[in-house]
């Protein structure tokens, strides 16, 4: 076995063992942020020993045995699950108007309009602009192009999320705007238009 | 570990993620049960065509023979501007060639062994790629329901302040939606960075063409193709000036000499034939999530240099990891399985949270049986319609028209279902499931055993 492939091995064996702590420690009588830092920490660790084995390829398969332990644990806690009578949860999730209630049609297809196209548009521009900005501190044009085509979904789906956060549609305006001018400003500094 | 936001925040993060989680479902839904079968691509094309020529390893003077071989058939064609040699992989041993008309299997000794027959495979990674739309549409359209499952990963969170501290309980046989929701809650939990990075390569790809657009417009002056050079290397200028065919079998023995550790995955012959013929051949590195490097020849096989996909710029080896972080091609058949674990998982995720949303609306009372009843529609309908167009193509063969078997099943059933809506479709539906995988298996064998 190679030395970059021990690491990886032990940055597996790391991250399984983090499973394992973060079991015992979230389930505790009282909350422990020493063992819940234990967990974590090995996870930290794993993850580094990973990546100092095999760069992407090693995070990746660590991630992925770490994964597997929690599966396997998750398997073991549903196959032991003694039959129960709790009541499920009857929060509404207000997708739907309730009986009686306004349709709200006009209010649903603005934020539809919002967080897809608006929120894309302004997640693409954001993206270039931080593209443009790369270019002046002399990135390379690939360094610079693949981060934007990794910003561009990126962006998006924080900014869908964030505006669905929002209980104002100011707010959401801005959210919109202030990365869209931005990034404008900057592909007109930065850009070839 | 309990997050802590406030009341309102979680009640907004639990409307925006039911929001988005509803209109996507059916869709993302099926992308995602796609996305897990076609983990096994390379598999379903050895069941697909088992007679096939299979070699652990193919002679670089076959190559270049059954080249010239394919090239000949197309004398009366229009000239293949690229023809793909697939080399033989460990979980695809056999050497196809595919040119802008055809494919075909080619033996170790390189004479042509019969077309490639692997329209099921194909149709399985359009379905998933681009849900069978053509063009950059269908691909653009998939790459959304991926930043759709960042913005579902980020509210699901948000909207659950004990998601983590409950991460490890599962109450499986609970009833009135405690289990349906523990399921939804624990699989999510636990598959979050396989879920995230999924989306984000996804993403990636899908929308990659459009963020090109973005670049070639901002940056290039309109030119796609100089956005993408950067990263993936320029196609050098066409002349089409007939030549005699170029030297592939060079390249091959320049890479076992040079670079004894990688493997050819693919030789790329552009306008063959010309004077502008040129060669790329890509080749896997090991223990790399990259889908390979790319190594540059000239038409008499002389080295040019190489495009920088493993130890380029990172944002090269970036882009280039995108792929095979995505269908869990970089770790033979173990990352394989773990993908199709992880996938299944995600796809249950999909399903149950439409399923949890309706059962809070019927504990409520409200009754709504059409919507139960699509929704049963959609859950096993798209399997069961995956299965039969399967089950087609082993029986009428590769030109079975599977596009239309699969859309037309997976639109009529939910639509039948919400027609027809009592006695609930969910038993029946779940029945015709396993006989139609029992029959499909049945065929499968049936078909191995008579090649």
């Amino acid at each position: 076995m190679t030395e970059t492939a021990s690491l990886v091995w032990i940055g597996a064996a790391a991250t399984v063992a983090a499973v394992l702590q973060l079991r015992r420690a979230w389930g505790l009588p009282r909350r422990s942020a020493a063992a819940n830092g234990v967990g974590w920490a090995l996870l930290l660790i794993g993850a580094a020993f990973a990546l100092a084995g095999d760069g992407a390829w090693g995070l990746a398969v660590a991630s992925l045995a770490g994964m597997a332990a929690a599966a396997l644990l998750l398997a073991h806690a549903g196959w032991t699950a003694p039959k129960g009578k709790g009541r499920a949860s009857d929060r509404k999730a207000h997708m739907l108007p309730e009986a009686g209630e306004p349709r709200a049609l006009g209010r649903r297809l603005l934020t539809l309009l919002l967080t897809v196209p608006l929120a894309f548009a302004a997640a693409l521009l954001a993206a270039l602009g931080v593209r443009a900005l790369a270019g002046l501190a002399g990135w390379s044009d690939a360094d610079g192009n693949a981060m934007t085509l990794l910003l561009v979904p990126l962006l998006w789906g924080i900014l869908a999320f964030w505006l669905l956060m929002l209980p104002r549609r100011g707010a959401q305006y801005s959210l919109l705007a202030i990365p869209a001018a931005a990034g404008l400003g900057l592909i007109f500094i930065g850009g070839a238009v | 570990m309990t997050l802590a936001f406030s009341k309102d925040a979680v009640q907004r993060a639990l409307s925006g993620h039911a929001a988005i989680g509803l209109l996507a479902s059916a869709l993302l839904y099926l992308i995602c049960l796609t996305g897990t079968v076609v983990v096994l691509y390379q598999e379903w094309q050895r069941i697909e065509q088992p007679n096939a020529p299979e070699m652990a390893a193919i002679a670089p003077d076959a190559v270049q023979r059954a080249v010239a071989a394919v090239l000949a058939t197309e004398k009366d064609k229009p000239a293949t501007t690229h023809l793909y040699v697939h080399m033989p992989v460990d979980g695809l041993p056999r050497t196809t060639i595919t040119t802008d008309h055809q494919a075909f299997h080619v033996t170790a000794d390189g004479r042509i062994a019969g077309p490639e027959e692997n329209a099921w495979s194909e149709f399985l990674l359009g379905a998933h790629y681009a849900l069978n739309i053509p063009g950059l549409v269908g691909m653009t359209i998939v790459g959304i329901f991926g930043v759709m499952i960042l913005a579902l990963s980020l509210s699901g969170i948000v909207a659950h302040p004990r998601i983590f501290r409950d991460a490890f309980r599962l109450r499986a046989r609970d009833n009135h939606g405690v289990g349906l929701a523990d399921w939804h809650n624990r699989l999510s939990v636990w598959t979050l960075p396989f879920s995230l990075a999924i989306a984000l390569t996804g993403s990636m790809i899908g929308l990659g063409v459009v963020g090109a657009y973005g670049l070639a417009a901002a940056f290039y002056k309109n030119d796609v193709e100089a956005a993408y050079a950067p990263i993936f290397g320029e196609e050098a200028a066409p002349d089409a000036t007939p030549a005699p065919l170029a030297n592939v079998a060079a390249p091959l023995a320049w890479l076992a000499k040079n670079h004894p550790q990688v493997r050819p995955t693919y030789i790329i012959l552009h306008d063959p034939g010309t004077r502008g013929q040129h060669i790329q051949l890509i080749a896997e590195h090991p223990r790399r999530l990259i889908y390979g490097e790319t190594y540059e020849f000239g038409a008499d096989g002389t080295y040019h240099g190489k495009v920088g996909l493993s130890d380029g710029h990172l944002g090269q080896q970036l882009a280039a990891s995108t792929y095979n972080l995505h269908f869990g091609n970089y770790g033979g058949l173990p990352v394989k399985l773990a993908y199709i674990v992880f996938g299944l998982a995600l796809t249950i995720v999909v399903a149950t949270g439409t399923s949890i949303w309706l059962g809070k609306r019927q504990r409520r009372g409200l009754h709504e049986p059409r919507l139960r009843a699509g929704w049963d529609g959609v859950i096993w309908g798209v399997p069961l319609a995956l299965t039969l167009t399967f089950l087609a193509r082993i029986l009428l063969g590769n030109g079975a028209p599977l596009i239309a078997i699969f859309w037309t099943l997976t639109i009529a059933i939910p639509l039948i279902a919400i027609m027809r809506p009592q006695p609930r479709p969910k038993a029946l539906l779940q029945r015709l499931l396993v006989a139609a995988l029992i029959a499909a298996t049945l065929a499968a064998i049936a078909e191995a055993a008579s090649a």
